[in-house]
Protein backbone atom coordinates (compact mmCIF):
# COMPACT_ATOMS: atom_id res chain seq x y z
CA UNK A 1 0.00 0.00 0.00
CA UNK A 2 1.42 3.52 -1.12
CA UNK A 3 0.91 6.70 0.54
CA UNK A 4 -1.53 7.47 -2.07
CA UNK A 5 -4.01 4.63 -1.30
CA UNK A 6 -3.74 5.70 2.30
CA UNK A 7 -4.73 9.37 1.86
CA UNK A 8 -7.68 8.21 -0.77
CA UNK A 9 -9.25 5.62 1.44
CA UNK A 10 -9.01 7.66 4.82
CA UNK A 11 -12.42 9.19 4.31
CA UNK A 12 -13.79 5.68 3.95
CA UNK A 13 -11.79 4.70 7.07
CA UNK A 14 -13.51 7.19 8.85
CA UNK A 15 -16.86 6.56 8.40
CA UNK A 16 -16.28 3.05 8.84
CA UNK A 17 -17.06 1.55 5.17
CA UNK A 18 -13.73 -0.76 5.10
CA UNK A 19 -13.14 -3.66 5.73
CA UNK A 20 -11.58 -4.98 9.27
CA UNK A 21 -8.69 -6.25 7.42
CA UNK A 22 -8.31 -2.78 5.96
CA UNK A 23 -9.26 -0.96 8.83
CA UNK A 24 -6.66 -2.38 11.20
CA UNK A 25 -3.99 -1.87 8.18
CA UNK A 26 -5.12 1.66 8.63
CA UNK A 27 -4.46 2.02 12.61
CA UNK A 28 -1.12 1.19 11.92
CA UNK A 29 -0.45 3.26 8.95
CA UNK A 30 -1.93 6.13 11.61
CA UNK A 31 0.95 4.90 14.22
CA UNK A 32 3.46 6.02 11.78
CA UNK A 33 2.35 8.37 9.33
CA UNK A 34 1.86 12.14 11.18
CA UNK A 35 0.36 14.19 8.60
CA UNK A 36 -2.39 11.36 7.76
CA UNK A 37 -3.14 11.45 11.60
CA UNK A 38 -3.84 15.19 11.21
CA UNK A 39 -6.05 14.86 8.36
CA UNK A 40 -7.61 12.04 9.96
CA UNK A 41 -8.58 14.25 13.08
CA UNK A 42 -9.94 16.78 10.16
CA UNK A 43 -11.91 14.28 8.78
CA UNK A 44 -13.80 12.72 11.75
CA UNK A 45 -14.36 16.80 12.83
CA UNK A 46 -16.00 17.30 9.43
CA UNK A 47 -18.09 13.79 10.02
CA UNK A 48 -19.15 14.96 13.51
CA UNK A 49 -20.09 18.65 11.91
CA UNK A 50 -22.01 16.61 9.14
CA UNK A 51 -23.70 14.02 11.23
CA UNK A 52 -24.67 16.52 14.15
CA UNK A 53 -26.14 19.51 12.08
CA UNK A 54 -29.46 20.43 13.07
CA UNK A 55 -32.07 19.89 10.19
CA UNK A 56 -35.95 19.87 10.33
CA UNK A 57 -37.29 18.24 7.88
CA UNK A 58 -40.91 18.80 6.29
CA UNK A 59 -41.97 15.15 8.82
CA UNK A 60 -45.74 14.73 8.67
CA UNK A 61 -46.53 18.37 7.14
CA UNK A 62 -44.95 16.42 4.15
CA UNK A 63 -46.76 13.54 4.66
CA UNK A 64 -49.91 14.64 4.73
CA UNK A 65 -49.24 16.99 1.42
CA UNK A 66 -48.45 13.84 -0.39
CA UNK A 67 -51.49 12.05 0.50
CA UNK A 68 -53.31 14.93 -0.74
CA UNK A 69 -51.55 15.13 -3.88
CA UNK A 70 -52.28 11.35 -4.39
CA UNK A 71 -55.96 11.81 -3.73
CA UNK A 72 -56.12 14.71 -5.85
CA UNK A 73 -53.86 12.29 -8.67
CA UNK A 74 -56.42 9.42 -8.19
CA UNK A 75 -59.65 11.86 -8.47
CA UNK A 76 -57.90 13.45 -11.94
CA UNK A 77 -57.33 10.05 -13.00
CA UNK A 78 -61.06 9.01 -12.89
CA UNK A 79 -61.78 12.55 -14.56
CA UNK A 80 -59.31 11.73 -17.46
CA UNK A 81 -62.12 11.27 -20.25
CA UNK A 82 -64.25 14.11 -19.72
CA UNK A 83 -63.58 17.05 -21.58
CA UNK A 84 -60.51 19.29 -19.81
CA UNK A 85 -60.81 23.02 -19.31
CA UNK A 86 -57.17 23.07 -17.28
CA UNK A 87 -56.16 26.29 -18.68
CA UNK A 88 -59.39 28.00 -16.94
CA UNK A 89 -58.81 26.13 -13.42
CA UNK A 90 -54.71 27.33 -13.67
CA UNK A 91 -56.44 31.19 -14.91
CA UNK A 92 -58.70 31.07 -11.78
CA UNK A 93 -55.88 29.79 -9.46
CA UNK A 94 -53.50 32.24 -10.48
CA UNK A 95 -55.81 35.16 -10.16
CA UNK A 96 -56.38 33.86 -6.93
CA UNK A 97 -53.16 33.72 -5.98
CA UNK A 98 -52.50 37.58 -7.11
CA UNK A 99 -54.54 38.46 -4.81
CA UNK A 100 -54.25 37.17 -1.86
CA UNK A 101 -50.48 38.18 -2.59
CA UNK A 102 -51.67 41.59 -3.43
CA UNK A 103 -53.69 42.04 -0.22
CA UNK A 104 -50.58 40.67 1.79
CA UNK A 105 -48.63 43.20 0.64
CA UNK A 106 -51.15 45.56 1.16
CA UNK A 107 -51.33 44.67 4.59
CA UNK A 108 -47.35 44.98 4.86
CA UNK A 109 -47.33 48.46 3.58
CA UNK A 110 -49.33 49.57 6.70
CA UNK A 111 -47.46 47.72 9.50
CA UNK A 112 -45.19 50.17 11.49
CA UNK A 113 -42.63 47.14 11.56
CA UNK A 114 -42.09 46.26 8.53
CA UNK A 115 -38.33 46.86 8.76
CA UNK A 116 -35.80 45.29 11.42
CA UNK A 117 -32.20 45.91 11.55
CA UNK A 118 -30.09 42.99 9.60
CA UNK A 119 -28.84 42.16 13.22
CA UNK A 120 -32.37 40.89 13.23
CA UNK A 121 -36.24 41.45 15.29
CA UNK A 122 -36.65 40.29 18.78
CA UNK A 123 -39.21 37.58 17.24
CA UNK A 124 -37.19 36.14 14.07
CA UNK A 125 -37.55 33.00 15.47
CA UNK A 126 -41.18 32.74 15.88
CA UNK A 127 -41.99 31.03 12.39
CA UNK A 128 -44.80 28.33 11.53
CA UNK A 129 -45.71 27.04 8.30
CA UNK A 130 -49.18 26.68 7.15
CA UNK A 131 -50.96 25.85 3.93
CA UNK A 132 -54.60 28.00 3.24
CA UNK A 133 -57.65 25.57 1.92
CA UNK A 134 -58.21 25.84 -1.99
CA UNK A 135 -61.25 28.61 -0.98
CA UNK A 136 -59.44 30.44 1.25
CA UNK A 137 -60.59 34.24 0.53
CA UNK A 138 -57.97 37.45 0.79
CA UNK A 139 -60.32 38.87 3.50
CA UNK A 140 -60.16 35.75 5.41
CA UNK A 141 -56.41 35.61 5.53
CA UNK A 142 -56.00 38.83 6.24
CA UNK A 143 -58.27 38.73 9.03
CA UNK A 144 -56.74 36.08 10.67
CA UNK A 145 -53.25 37.78 10.37
CA UNK A 146 -53.79 40.47 11.62
CA UNK A 147 -55.88 38.58 14.79
CA UNK A 148 -52.30 36.51 15.65
CA UNK A 149 -49.91 39.57 14.62
CA UNK A 150 -48.86 37.54 11.80
CA UNK A 151 -46.77 38.37 8.37
CA UNK A 152 -46.32 36.39 5.81
CA UNK A 153 -42.66 36.35 4.73
CA UNK A 154 -42.20 33.53 1.91
CA UNK A 155 -44.49 31.38 -0.08
CA UNK A 156 -46.29 30.61 -1.91
CA UNK A 157 -44.06 27.12 -2.47
CA UNK A 158 -44.83 25.15 -5.42
CA UNK A 159 -46.82 22.72 -3.18
CA UNK A 160 -49.02 26.00 -1.58
CA UNK A 161 -46.96 26.35 1.82
CA UNK A 162 -46.84 30.08 3.54
CA UNK A 163 -43.92 30.69 6.00
CA UNK A 164 -45.48 33.08 8.54
CA UNK A 165 -43.58 35.10 11.40
CA UNK A 166 -45.73 35.91 14.63
CA UNK A 167 -44.45 38.19 17.70
CA UNK A 168 -45.04 35.13 19.37
CA UNK A 169 -45.94 31.40 19.47
CA UNK A 170 -47.89 29.95 22.03
CA UNK A 171 -50.39 27.10 22.60
CA UNK A 172 -53.39 29.38 22.12
CA UNK A 173 -52.24 31.07 18.76
CA UNK A 174 -51.57 27.31 17.43
CA UNK A 175 -54.98 26.19 18.36
CA UNK A 176 -56.53 29.05 16.81
CA UNK A 177 -54.48 28.30 13.19
CA UNK A 178 -55.39 24.52 13.67
CA UNK A 179 -58.97 25.57 14.27
CA UNK A 180 -59.34 28.20 11.96
CA UNK A 181 -61.46 27.30 8.73
CA UNK A 182 -59.09 28.33 6.18
CA UNK A 183 -56.26 26.15 7.50
CA UNK A 184 -55.44 23.31 6.03
CA UNK A 185 -52.41 22.27 8.18
CA UNK A 186 -49.59 24.38 10.35
CA UNK A 187 -46.75 23.41 11.95
CA UNK A 188 -44.64 25.40 13.79
CA UNK A 189 -40.49 25.74 12.80
CA UNK B 1 -22.47 -6.93 14.73
CA UNK B 2 -25.71 -5.99 15.86
CA UNK B 3 -25.29 -2.89 14.16
CA UNK B 4 -25.34 -5.10 10.68
CA UNK B 5 -28.47 -7.27 12.09
CA UNK B 6 -30.35 -4.01 12.34
CA UNK B 7 -29.09 -2.61 8.87
CA UNK B 8 -30.46 -5.77 7.40
CA UNK B 9 -33.65 -5.60 9.20
CA UNK B 10 -33.91 -2.16 7.93
CA UNK B 11 -33.55 -3.43 4.49
CA UNK B 12 -35.83 -6.19 4.34
CA UNK B 13 -38.88 -3.81 5.70
CA UNK B 14 -37.80 -1.44 3.01
CA UNK B 15 -38.54 -4.17 0.66
CA UNK B 16 -41.54 -5.64 1.85
CA UNK B 17 -42.99 -2.01 1.97
CA UNK B 18 -42.15 -1.26 -1.86
CA UNK B 19 -43.44 -4.57 -2.38
CA UNK B 20 -46.89 -3.39 -0.57
CA UNK B 21 -46.61 0.11 -2.26
CA UNK B 22 -46.58 -1.55 -5.68
CA UNK B 23 -50.17 -2.95 -4.83
CA UNK B 24 -51.82 0.01 -4.35
CA UNK B 25 -51.38 0.19 -0.26
CA UNK B 26 -51.49 3.81 1.15
CA UNK B 27 -50.59 2.59 4.17
CA UNK B 28 -47.18 1.14 2.89
CA UNK B 29 -46.34 4.50 1.60
CA UNK B 30 -46.50 6.05 4.82
CA UNK B 31 -44.52 4.13 6.85
CA UNK B 32 -41.55 4.03 4.11
CA UNK B 33 -41.93 7.65 3.99
CA UNK B 34 -41.34 8.09 7.91
CA UNK B 35 -38.26 5.96 7.52
CA UNK B 36 -36.81 7.50 5.17
CA UNK B 37 -37.80 11.09 4.82
CA UNK B 38 -35.18 12.94 6.84
CA UNK B 39 -32.58 10.92 4.74
CA UNK B 40 -33.97 12.45 1.44
CA UNK B 41 -34.92 15.80 2.50
CA UNK B 42 -31.36 16.20 3.97
CA UNK B 43 -29.36 14.75 0.73
CA UNK B 44 -31.92 17.42 -1.06
CA UNK B 45 -30.75 19.66 0.52
CA UNK B 46 -26.99 19.36 0.94
CA UNK B 47 -27.41 19.92 -2.82
CA UNK B 48 -29.80 22.73 -3.20
CA UNK B 49 -29.07 25.17 -0.18
CA UNK B 50 -33.30 25.81 -0.26
CA UNK B 51 -34.99 24.34 2.54
CA UNK B 52 -38.59 24.90 0.30
CA UNK B 53 -36.88 23.72 -2.67
CA UNK B 54 -35.86 20.93 -1.08
CA UNK B 55 -39.39 19.77 0.77
CA UNK B 56 -40.78 20.34 -2.74
CA UNK B 57 -38.11 17.50 -3.51
CA UNK B 58 -38.81 15.35 -1.24
CA UNK B 59 -42.74 15.27 -2.19
CA UNK B 60 -41.24 14.69 -5.91
CA UNK B 61 -39.24 11.47 -4.61
CA UNK B 62 -41.62 10.10 -2.50
CA UNK B 63 -44.94 10.24 -5.50
CA UNK B 64 -42.33 8.36 -7.89
CA UNK B 65 -41.92 5.66 -5.19
CA UNK B 66 -45.60 5.72 -4.77
CA UNK B 67 -46.11 5.32 -8.75
CA UNK B 68 -42.85 3.24 -9.71
CA UNK B 69 -41.69 1.20 -6.82
CA UNK B 70 -42.05 -1.78 -8.66
CA UNK B 71 -39.03 -0.14 -10.76
CA UNK B 72 -36.91 -1.47 -7.92
CA UNK B 73 -35.35 -4.33 -9.13
CA UNK B 74 -33.12 -5.31 -5.59
CA UNK B 75 -29.72 -5.05 -7.31
CA UNK B 76 -28.94 -1.66 -5.05
CA UNK B 77 -29.88 -1.23 -1.68
CA UNK B 78 -33.42 0.66 -1.40
CA UNK B 79 -31.70 3.60 0.15
CA UNK B 80 -29.34 3.62 -2.18
CA UNK B 81 -31.87 3.52 -5.35
CA UNK B 82 -33.97 6.33 -3.27
CA UNK B 83 -31.40 8.46 -3.30
CA UNK B 84 -30.29 7.95 -6.64
CA UNK B 85 -33.98 9.45 -7.61
CA UNK B 86 -33.56 12.28 -5.23
CA UNK B 87 -30.02 12.95 -6.95
CA UNK B 88 -31.92 12.72 -11.13
CA UNK B 89 -34.76 15.12 -9.31
CA UNK B 90 -32.27 17.90 -7.82
CA UNK B 91 -30.09 17.74 -10.96
CA UNK B 92 -33.56 18.40 -12.86
CA UNK B 93 -34.24 21.57 -10.63
CA UNK B 94 -30.55 22.87 -10.74
CA UNK B 95 -30.88 22.44 -14.42
CA UNK B 96 -33.77 24.60 -14.45
CA UNK B 97 -32.06 27.13 -12.36
CA UNK B 98 -29.36 27.33 -15.17
CA UNK B 99 -26.68 27.40 -12.54
CA UNK B 100 -24.54 24.14 -14.29
CA UNK B 101 -22.45 26.67 -15.54
CA UNK B 102 -21.54 28.32 -12.32
CA UNK B 103 -21.29 25.56 -10.67
CA UNK B 104 -18.33 24.35 -12.96
CA UNK B 105 -16.89 27.73 -12.57
CA UNK B 106 -16.73 26.67 -8.66
CA UNK B 107 -15.34 23.13 -9.66
CA UNK B 108 -12.82 25.09 -10.98
CA UNK B 109 -12.24 27.79 -7.98
CA UNK B 110 -12.14 24.61 -6.13
CA UNK B 111 -9.20 22.88 -8.48
CA UNK B 112 -6.89 26.15 -7.71
CA UNK B 113 -7.19 25.67 -4.00
CA UNK B 114 -4.90 22.32 -3.98
CA UNK B 115 -1.97 23.66 -3.25
CA UNK B 116 -1.61 22.38 0.61
CA UNK B 117 1.79 24.40 0.92
CA UNK B 118 -0.22 27.79 3.09
CA UNK B 119 -2.50 25.14 4.41
CA UNK B 120 -1.60 24.95 8.39
CA UNK B 121 -3.54 21.64 9.65
CA UNK B 122 -3.82 22.81 13.08
CA UNK B 123 -5.68 26.23 11.77
CA UNK B 124 -7.71 23.59 10.22
CA UNK B 125 -8.62 20.89 12.26
CA UNK B 126 -9.07 23.99 15.37
CA UNK B 127 -11.75 25.52 12.33
CA UNK B 128 -13.33 22.21 11.91
CA UNK B 129 -14.12 21.87 15.75
CA UNK B 130 -15.80 24.96 15.17
CA UNK B 131 -19.54 24.72 13.73
CA UNK B 132 -19.97 28.20 12.61
CA UNK B 133 -17.08 28.41 10.86
CA UNK B 134 -17.46 25.12 9.24
CA UNK B 135 -20.96 26.04 8.44
CA UNK B 136 -19.92 29.02 6.45
CA UNK B 137 -16.92 26.92 4.60
CA UNK B 138 -19.60 24.21 3.91
CA UNK B 139 -21.71 26.81 2.21
CA UNK B 140 -19.00 28.24 0.07
CA UNK B 141 -18.33 24.77 -1.36
CA UNK B 142 -20.20 24.17 -5.02
CA UNK B 143 -23.59 21.79 -5.01
CA UNK B 144 -21.18 18.52 -6.40
CA UNK B 145 -18.80 19.21 -3.68
CA UNK B 146 -21.72 19.26 -0.70
CA UNK B 147 -22.95 16.29 -2.24
CA UNK B 148 -20.17 14.11 -1.66
CA UNK B 149 -19.20 15.23 1.36
CA UNK B 150 -23.09 14.48 2.41
CA UNK B 151 -23.02 11.32 1.22
CA UNK B 152 -19.59 10.22 2.20
CA UNK B 153 -20.04 11.68 5.94
CA UNK B 154 -23.86 11.65 6.94
CA UNK B 155 -25.08 8.66 4.76
CA UNK B 156 -21.15 7.14 5.59
CA UNK B 157 -21.13 5.40 1.73
CA UNK B 158 -18.60 3.46 -0.01
CA UNK B 159 -17.45 5.55 -3.06
CA UNK B 160 -18.69 2.58 -5.04
CA UNK B 161 -22.07 3.68 -3.43
CA UNK B 162 -21.98 7.52 -3.91
CA UNK B 163 -21.05 6.88 -7.34
CA UNK B 164 -24.25 5.18 -8.35
CA UNK B 165 -26.24 7.25 -6.50
CA UNK B 166 -24.50 10.51 -8.71
CA UNK B 167 -24.43 8.21 -12.03
CA UNK B 168 -21.13 8.83 -12.12
CA UNK B 169 -17.77 7.02 -11.94
CA UNK B 170 -15.83 5.92 -8.83
CA UNK B 171 -12.41 7.94 -9.99
CA UNK B 172 -14.58 11.03 -10.32
CA UNK B 173 -16.22 10.91 -6.95
CA UNK B 174 -12.63 10.21 -5.55
CA UNK B 175 -11.59 13.28 -7.18
CA UNK B 176 -14.89 15.49 -5.99
CA UNK B 177 -13.72 13.99 -2.47
CA UNK B 178 -10.50 15.21 -2.86
CA UNK B 179 -11.21 18.46 -4.28
CA UNK B 180 -13.89 19.21 -1.39
CA UNK B 181 -11.55 18.48 1.51
CA UNK B 182 -8.73 20.76 0.10
CA UNK B 183 -11.80 23.59 -0.49
CA UNK B 184 -12.61 23.48 2.96
CA UNK B 185 -9.36 23.24 4.61
CA UNK B 186 -8.03 26.03 2.41
CA UNK B 187 -11.16 27.99 3.62
CA UNK B 188 -11.13 26.67 7.33
CA UNK B 189 -7.41 28.27 7.34
CA UNK B 190 -8.22 31.48 5.35
CA UNK B 191 -10.75 32.17 8.37
CA UNK B 192 -8.67 30.99 11.56
CA UNK B 193 -5.87 33.22 9.93
CA UNK B 194 -8.84 36.10 10.13
CA UNK B 195 -9.62 35.29 13.86
CA UNK B 196 -6.24 35.21 14.71
CA UNK B 197 -5.32 38.65 13.14
CA UNK B 198 -8.25 40.27 14.95
CA UNK B 199 -7.10 39.19 18.67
Amino acid sequence: MNKQYYRENLPMYINGSLSADECADFEQQLLQDEELKKEADFLSALRCYVKDEKVTSPGEMGLFKLKRQIKEESKNNVTDNQPKNGWRTFAIAASLVLVVQLGVMIGMTQQQDLFVPLSGSDYAENIVQVQFTSNARENDIRQLLISIDGSIIQGPSKNGIYRIELKKVNEEILKQLQQANIIDFVAEE
Amino acid sequence: MLNDMNKNDQEQQSIDLLQQITKGEQSALEAFYRLYESRVYRYALSKLNDSFEAADTLNEVMMEVWKYAQRFEGRSKVSTWLLGITHHKVYDRLRKRKKTNLEDDIDDFSNQLIDESNTHMEQVIAGADDANMIQNCMSRLSSRHREVIHLAFYEDMHYQEIAEVSSCPEGTVKTRVFHAKQALKKCLAKLMAAMESLT
